[in-house]
């Protein structure tokens, strides 16, 4: 048996509330070794959620540990934080961020750093304010895998970039877990990243988790359907899930295992990842 | 663990699918991400894989995902991998690639590539060895006959409904069929 905990983290019953918003309890966890999406509308707490873990925000209730130890106590080399702008000064240049976050990290190691930043096509001399999107997140990752993380958590990473700066993170996550020791949560909206990237997916929808698991078990959870809306009673109606009618037809989500209760009239599809996440908000925010 | 050229050796910046003449990493329109390529050899063997000898004696197997088909990925891994093992493009006691590092090569969660070889497993194709990887078992004759047999039935399968549906008889495709085999042996 290992001393290494197979938790990379876990959320139990986290809450926080704000004017006018509730986040949670919300619950969900990440074996070591894995990739997780965390994925949701705008509004859905996600940032709220990821910021909570980190302690950028105090939670009101609820247990957070990353490898099995309370976030509030775990030494922050093992964790690396991509966030929407780097959480940095913005006159300072990376050589000077560099010197100054160094000695926070006793496993600091200049030559990857150095290595990262060559990789990553990033100028020591630049001004952080001066980085593109793309950049900033690439900074990001080269400091975090400079204090040797062990766990990325990443904010968005993907949104405001072009596809192939987006392969490229992509890229960098799949190498990142190619250890497996490693694990990787990052919240998107751009769902089309996650369907191959991610072995996890957690949704969330108004505060609270609708499906956390694998990708897999999530795609095959649901099937799209659409049909002539005279062939469903209003009870098979009520199955579908963010059902939306139009004059030639209707269509929306419906979990597979219903599938039988409808006639077999109407048609059903794999849904994308998309699909789930518009209907489910659809569904939740329906009369 | 190093990998084909045409692939960015460890955080390499963005050269991919522009390796020199030995690259076999062809990673076809990869900005849309259409289907990529990956040569099974070059991810177990050390040093500059495009020169290796294992790489220059023998044809690589690849792997080709395609992201539209419609079937699994891990479907499409397994089933890739299958007809190498085969072909004996894979052979007895060769490795596979690590689960991570095929999984970080295709672009693919590790749980698909996981998937993927667990099948293998299961169908006496392959074997894990614990902190040592996966191995090719030995051809099993028995299997490699009935996989044979079903591939014949599906193709005569064609041959015959293309016949019904244009009213061809029984006996016309058999002397196809005979003349065919004839020819082959020539």
């Amino acid at each position: 048996m290992s001393d290494i905990p197979n938790q990379a983290f876990e959320l139990r019953d986290l809450t926080k509330a704000y004017d006018g918003f509730r986040l949670g309890p919300i619950s969900f966890a990440l074996p070591r070794g894995y990739v997780m999406g965390f994925i949701g509308p705008n509004g859905a707490g996600k940032t709220t959620t990821l910021k909570a873990m980190i302690n950028v925000i105090h939670r009101d209730g609820g247990e957070v540990k990353i490898s099995g130890v309370d976030s509030r106590v775990v030494s922050m080399e093992e964790v690396g934080v991509v966030m929407d702008t780097p959480m940095y000064v913005g006159e300072w240049t990376i050589e000077a961020l560099r010197l100054a976050i160094k000695p926070f990290y006793a496993q600091w190691d200049d030559s990857i750093f150095t290595a990262r930043l060559r990789d990553f096509d990033l100028d020591p001399t630049k001004q952080i304010k001066d980085l593109s999107r793309g950049m900033g997140v690439k900074l990001q990752i080269a400091v975090a895998l400079s204090h040797h993380a062990t766990l990325l958590i990443l904010d968005e990473p993907t949104s405001g970039l072009d596809p192939v700066a987006r392969e490229e993170v992509g890229d960098l996550l799949r190498q990142f877990v190619a250890d497996e020791r490693h694990s990787v949560l990052f919240s998107t909206h751009i769902t089309s990243d996650l369907e191959r990237v991610a072995d996890y997916i957690t949704f969330i929808l108004d505060g609270r988790v609708v499906f956390s698991g694998t990708t897999g078990d999530l795609m095959e959870k649901y099937v799209r359907v659409a049909g002539d809306p005279s062939d469903l009673s209003a009870g098979q109606r009520d199955l579908v899930i963010g059902y939306s009618s139009h004059p030639t037809g209707f269509d929306g989500l419906l979990e597979a295992a219903h599938r039988a209760e409808l006639p077999p009239s109407v048609l059903t599809e794999k849904p994308s990842l998309d699909d789930i996440v518009i209907y489910m908000n659809k569904g939740a925010h329906r009369g | 663990m190093r990998v084909a050229s045409g692939l960015p050796s460890f955080w390499g910046p963005t050269q991919r699918g522009t390796g020199g003449p030995s690259a076999h990493v062809g990673l076809s329109g990869w900005g849309t991400l259409t289907y990529r390529t990956y040569c099974l050899y070059c991810t177990y063997t050390s040093g500059p894989t495009a020169d290796s000898p294992a790489h220059r004696e023998r044809q690589p197997m690849k792997i080709v995902i395609s992201n539209r088909s419609g079937v699994a990925i891990y479907e499409q891994i397994r089933e890739q991998i299958k007809a190498a093992i085969m072909t004996g493009d894979l052979r007895t006691d060769e490795a596979l690639p690590s689960i991570r590092g095929l999984a970080r090569d295709l672009r693919v969660s590790v749980i698909t590539t996981t998937r993927a070889y667990a099948d293998l497993e299961a169908e006496g194709y392959i074997t894990t060895m614990p902190g040592k990887g996966c191995f090719v078992l030995p051809r099993n004759e028995e299997l490699a006959r009935e996989n044979a047999l079903s591939q014949i039935e599906t193709a005569l399968g064609q041959a015959i409904s293309v016949a019904k549906q244009n009213s061809i008889g029984k006996n016309d495709i058999i002397t196809r069929i005979e003349l065919l085999w004839e020819d082959s042996d020539e």
